[in-house]
C-alpha cells in the first residue's frame, strides 16, 4: 500500500487509518451557494417558469410505473367471464339511462335559461374556452401542496388560468410545461381569491391553510355580517377566476377580543385528492372583468 | 466502478422510490428514504459522499415537491454536516440509539419545511400547525422504524460491492 493511500505517521511510520470528512470551508461555500439561490428565488420566483417543463421530465417515469397496473388491468379484463361481463354492460347501460335523463333535464334548464337570458347562458356558449386536463399527482408538503395536470400537446394554456373542478374552484396554474402544467391549490397558503358571500353579498379574500386544512377569509372587519354555512362564490374581481363558481362554505367563526378581525374559517369544496379531471379556464385573462 | 458513482446511484435510486410513493399517493407520514440513505453513507463512507451531489439532489427535490429553490439542499446539507461532523460517535452507538436519532433528525427535517420562507402566514414565521406536528411525528416515527432495514441492506451492498480501501 502506498503512502498515498493514507495518512502515515511521522514518528511510527505506521499507516493511520483515520477517515477525513468534508472540510468546514466546502460546507461553508455549498450553505452560502444554496441561501443565495434560495434569496433569490423568494425575490424572483425565477424557476417557476421551469416547474412545469420539471414535470414533462419528471412524468414520463410515473407513466413506466403505471405499466404493470395497466397490464394487470388489461389481462383481468381479458379473463373476465361472460355472466361478469354482461352485468357489467347492464351496469353501465343503467348508467346511461340515468345520464340521459340528466341531460334532458339539463337541456330544459338550458332552454328556459335562454328565454330569461341569464348571464351564466354566456359561460354555457363559451364552453370552448375550458379544456380538460387530466390529473398526474398531487405532491409537496402540506404548506406547499402542488397539483400536476397533464393536457393535449400544443393546448394553448395561459399562467394564471382558473382550474376548476366538479365542485367548484381548485386552484390557478402557476406554472407550464410542454404537456404538464403546475396549478397552485386554493388550500396553498399563497392563494388568495377574491369571493363573495352567497346570500349576504359581502366581498371577501379567502387564503389558502394548508392541503386538507380550512382557509380562512381574511381582515373581515367586525361588524361585517357573516353567517355560518353560507356559500363562498368567487366574485371576478382581479380577473383570474370567473365569477360565481364555488369556493367553499364558511364553517366557524370566531369574535375574539384580542383580535380586530373576525376569524372566519373556511371549509373548501374542492378537494383534488380525490378528483381525476379539470376543467381549465383560458377565456378569463387579468383586468378582462372588473 | 467509482465509489462515488455508486454511492450516487443509491441516492438517485432511493429519489425515485420516493417519488413513486409520492405518485401512489402515500401520505404524508412516508419514509423519506433519500434522508435515510444519504445518513447511511454519511456514517459509512464519509469522505466519499459529494456536497455538489447533495446540492443538485436538493434542487431536484425542491422541483418535486414544489418548494422554494435551495429549501431541500439547505436541509439535507445540514443533515450531512451533522453526521459528517460526529461520524465516529454515531458509528459506535447501538442500532436502537440510531433509530432515536434518525428520530430527531427526521422530526427536525420535517419541522424546517414548515417553515414561512415567504412570509404568507403575516404574524408568525411558521405555517406548523397541531396535525402538521403529529404528521411529522408519525413521519419520523417511519422514517426511524425503516432505518434498520436501510441500514442493513445498504451495509450488505457496501460489503458485496464496494471494494474501496482507505
Amino acid at each position: 500500500m502506498s503512502s498515498e493511500e493514507h495518512k502515515v505517521s511521522k514518528i511510527s511510520s505506521d499507516a493511520i487509518f483515520a477517515i477525513k470528512p468534508i472540510g468546514p470551508l466546502s460546507f461553508i461555500a455549498s450553505f452560502f451557494f444554496c441561501f443565495v439561490v434560495l434569496f433569490l428565488d423568494i425575490r424572483f420566483h425565477f424557476i417557476d417558469a421551469y416547474r412545469g417543463q420539471a414535470q414533462d421530465f419528471i412524468n414520463p417515469i410515473f407513466s413506466i410505473i403505471n405499466l404493470p397496473k395497466v397490464a394487470l388491468d388489461k389481462v383481468i379484463l381479458r379473463y373476465k367471464d361472460k355472466t361478469t361481463l354482461i352485468a357489467e354492460l347492464e351496469e353501465k347501460n343503467q348508467e346511461i339511462y340515468l345520464l340521459n335523463i340528466t341531460n334532458t333535464q339539463i337541456s330544459e334548464i338550458q332552454k328556459v335559461n335562454e328565454e330569461l337570458g341569464l348571464l351564466w347562458q354566456k359561460a354555457l356558449t363559451g364552453n370552448k374556452d375550458y379544456f380538460l386536463a387530466k390529473k398526474i399527482q398531487i405532491s409537496g408538503t402540506s404548506f406547499r401542496p402542488i397539483l400536476v395536470i397533464e393536457y393535449d400537446k400544443g393546448t394553448p394554456v395561459n399562467l394564471d388560468s382558473a382550474v376548476i373542478s366538479k365542485h367548484g374552484v381548485a386552484g390557478r396554474i402557476s406554472s407550464i410545461g410542454r404537456i404538464n402544467a403546475e396549478v397552485l391549490l386554493a388550500q396553498d397558503p399563497r392563494s388568495f381569491i377574491p369571493v363573495k358571500t352567497r346570500i349576504t353579498r359581502n366581498q371577501a379574500i379567502v387564503q389558502g391553510g394548508g392541503l386538507d386544512r380550512k382557509g380562512a377569509l381574511i381582515n373581515i372587519k367586525k361588524t361585517a355580517s357573516f353567517t355560518e354555512g353560507e356559500e363562498i362564490l368567487t366574485s371576478g374581481l382581479a380577473g383570474v377566476f370567473p365569477p360565481g363558481y364555488s369556493v367553499g362554505t364558511i364553517s366557524k367563526i370566531t369574535d375574539s377580543p384580542d383580535s380586530e378581525f373576525l376569524d372566519i374559517e373556511i371549509i373548501f369544496s374542492s378537494t383534488p385528492s380525490t378528483i381525476d379531471f379539470f376543467l381549465v379556464n383560458q377565456r378569463i385573462n387579468k383586468g378582462e372583468i372588473e | 466502478m467509482k465509489v462515488s458513482f455508486q454511492i450516487f446511484m443509491t441516492l438517485l435510486f432511493s429519489l425515485l422510490i420516493d417519488s413513486i410513493l409520492v405518485f401512489l399517493g402515500f401520505s404524508e407520514s412516508r419514509p423519506f428514504l433519500f434522508l435515510l440513505v444519504l445518513i447511511y453513507w454519511n456514517l459509512a463512507l464519509p469522505e466519499k459522499v459529494s456536497l455538489i451531489s447533495i446540492i443538485i439532489f436538493g434542487f431536484l427535490y425542491d422541483l418535486f415537491q414544489g418548494t422554494l429553490l435551495g429549501v431541500y439542499s439547505i436541509g439535507l446539507l445540514s443533515v450531512t454536516y451533522i453526521f459528517q461532523r460526529f461520524f465516529y460517535q454515531f458509528r459506535t452507538i447501538s442500532i436502537l440509539q440510531q433509530c432515536i436519532l434518525v428520530f430527531l433528525i427526521s422530526l427536525s427535517f420535517k419541522l424546517y419545511l414548515g417553515f414561512d420562507f415567504e412570509g404568507v402566514s403575516g404574524s408568525s414565521s411558521t405555517l406548523i400547525d397541531s396535525e402538521y406536528i403529529r404528521s411529522s411525528s408519525l413521519h419520523a416515527i417511519s422514517n426511524s422504524l425503516i432505518w434498520p432495514l436501510i441500514y442493513f441492506a445498504l451495509r450488505s451492498y457496501r460489503r458485496s460491492q464496494i471494494t474501496y480501501r482507505r
